[in-house]
């Protein structure tokens, strides 16, 4: 107390060393960045996007769905694409994504995201139009949707999110549920025998020609969360440029379903995820 | 092929889907068309549409609603839409179905609006419903009074036209591609107030003209 008195006084007579007195100038959001070049102390580096609506997430703690929102918002800011920009709900904990996103977002039936954002891209080209799909939605009940999008090369770029399980419906095993894995569905781990090996999207899609951008990322660290935001980053880039097809899968946690606390699930991804789902860049447009 | 441009347009206008009811003889096109001319509809604004938030708040295309009072004033909403297409969508025609008296006119077949009241009424939609006019012709041309009546659109059902016919006639044959799908609405436009018939094929068989003339004349045994 007495402390924070000699600081207060020392910043009015003027002290050389005391911190600033003035009430913190409000953040400002700017398309750019969140920069506030008029503020005398610097640069603000840190802030909500524009893109991302002010409101409290739904989320479990621990998700890693609200970062991959935060992401893709700091890059549509980043890009500038705001006024174009259009994304396309999954079913599953993320069809929500129109509460947080502060652009256009329509749903889709489930696994039919591909599907929409083709027709909405091929209507309208100058849209920048990306799919937000957990693994359920790309992998299980979307795969010939995904693929065809993807063999056709659609212009148009997909966020997959791959929490080996289904969150929505109560954590039941997916196509990309690690062997082994206990879930709702596989009480006893998943098998290899009867529900097959666990499904590397970005691999399978690669020997198509219509393919361009194919990268694989994980959210267990900051390093790695960094390069899932530039993967994001390049693929918009990648569909601007109108070079074609990207797809950025993401490792991310479910710990609600994994039934681990939000830090062991970011050490399972990197002990139990990353080992069968390699991480990088798995196709480079030429 | 008109009623195809239609559907179309209602799908566009209502933002619902339009089903076009095909079946095996439409499918393989037994017959030489002239496609119209590309028309240009008078299509209704789109402010809903995704086309990027510039200069508006952002739009979402959506149907899921987790709060139950948004999800219940969603459905209220489509209710009234439905009710919308209910008041101004349903299509029929009427086949030699009037009692109108005929004006003097030279012999031969009594038509349209020309033939007295009928006796039957023949429901018949789509391609069932071209064979089920072959018959009602070779009826009326051997003096029994049969009528048709054709739902053009099967929802929203043409309940109040089929009742109102159905006040003059005795009797009801639903004529289907079915095991019978179309004559509960036909029971739902009626009631109980007149004899109700069904005649069906289905696994792909087409019935003839005969064999419809032959049940209509079944159907007026029963009655009379
Ligand atoms: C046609 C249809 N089938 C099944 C469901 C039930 N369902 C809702 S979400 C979901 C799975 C979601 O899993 P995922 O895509 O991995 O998303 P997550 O919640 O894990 O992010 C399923 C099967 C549905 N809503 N619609
Ligand atoms: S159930 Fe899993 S995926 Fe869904 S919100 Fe919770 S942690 Fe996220
Ligand atoms: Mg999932």
């Amino acid at each position: 107390m007495e402390t924070r008195r000699r600081i207060r006084r020392a910043a009015r007579e003027g002290h050389p060393k005391a911190p600033d007195p003035r009430p913190p100038t409000p953040r400002r959001r700017t398309a750019e960045g969140y920069a506030n070049p008029q503020d005398p102390r610097g640069r603000q580096v840190f802030g909500k996007p524009a893109s991302l609506k002010d409101v409290p997430t739904h989320f479990c703690s621990g998700c890693g769905h609200g970062l991959v929102h935060r992401m893709v918002a700091e890059v549509v800011d980043e890009l500038g694409i705001r006024e174009r920009v259009v994304g396309v709900s999954p079913v599953g904990c993320a069809v929500l994504g129109y509460d947080y996103w502060d652009f256009d977002v329509s749903e889709a039936a489930h696994g039919r995201t591909p599907a929409v954002a083709t027709g909405m891209k091929r209507a309208r080209p100058d849209l920048i139009v990306f799919t937000y799909q957990g693994d359920g939605d790309l992998a299980a009940i979307g795969t010939a949707e995904l693929i065809h999008t993807a063999n056709r090369g659609e212009n148009i770029t997909i966020i997959f999110v791959n929490n080996a399980v289904y969150g929505m419906t109560g954590g039941q095993m997916a196509p990309t549920t690690l062997e082994g894995q206990i879930t709702a569905t596989t009480p006893t781990g998943r098998t290899l025998e009867g529900c097959g090996a666990p499904l590397k999207v970005p691999e399978m899609i690669a020997p198509f020609p219509g393919t361009k951008y194919l990268v694989r990322t994980a959210l267990n660290n900051p390093h790695n969360i960094s390069i899932a935001r530039r993967s994001i980053k390049k693929a918009f880039q990648c569909q601007i440029e109108n070079v074609g097809f990207s797809l950025v899968e993401i490792l991310s946690p479910c710990p609600t379903y994994w039934r681990l606390s939000p830090l062991d699930a970011l050490k399972w991804i990197e002990e139990k995820m990353i080992p069968y789902f390699p991480l990088g860049e798995i196709k480079v447009p030429d | 092929m008109d009623l195809t441009y239609l559907s179309f347009d209602l799908a566009d206008k209502y933002r619902n889907p339009v089903l076009i009811l095909s079946d095996g003889l439409l499918g393989q096109m037994m017959e030489p068309a002239v496609l119209p001319e590309m028309m240009d509809s008078k299509l209704p604004p789109k402010p809903w549409a995704l086309t990027g938030a510039r200069n508006r708040p952002p739009n979402v295309v959506r149907s899921l609603y987790l709060d139950v009072d948004l999800l219940e004033k969603l459905n209220i909403k489509l209710a009234d839409k439905f009710r919308a297409m209910e008041q101004q969508e349903v299509r029929f025609e009427e086949f030699d179905l009037t009692d109108a008296v005929p004006p003097p006119r030279p012999a031969g077949l009594s038509r349209g609006r020309h033939a007295p009241a009928a006796d039957l009424i023949l429901v018949a939609y789509g391609s069932v419903a071209r064979i089920c006019r072959s018959a009602v012709r070779r009826l009326r041309q051997a003096g029994q009074r049969v009528g048709l009546f054709r739902p053009i659109t099967v929802w929203p059902f043409p309940y109040e036209p089929l009742a109102t016919a159905a006040e003059k006639a005795k009797a009801l044959l639903a004529v289907e591609m079915s095991m019978g799908q179309m004559i509960e609405d036909v029971k739902l436009a009626v009631g109980r107030r007149r004899r109700i018939s069904f005649f069906g094929r289905v696994g792909g068989c087409v019935m003839t003209v005969e064999e419809v003339v032959q049940e209509a004349r079944t159907a007026l045994q029963e009655v009379e």
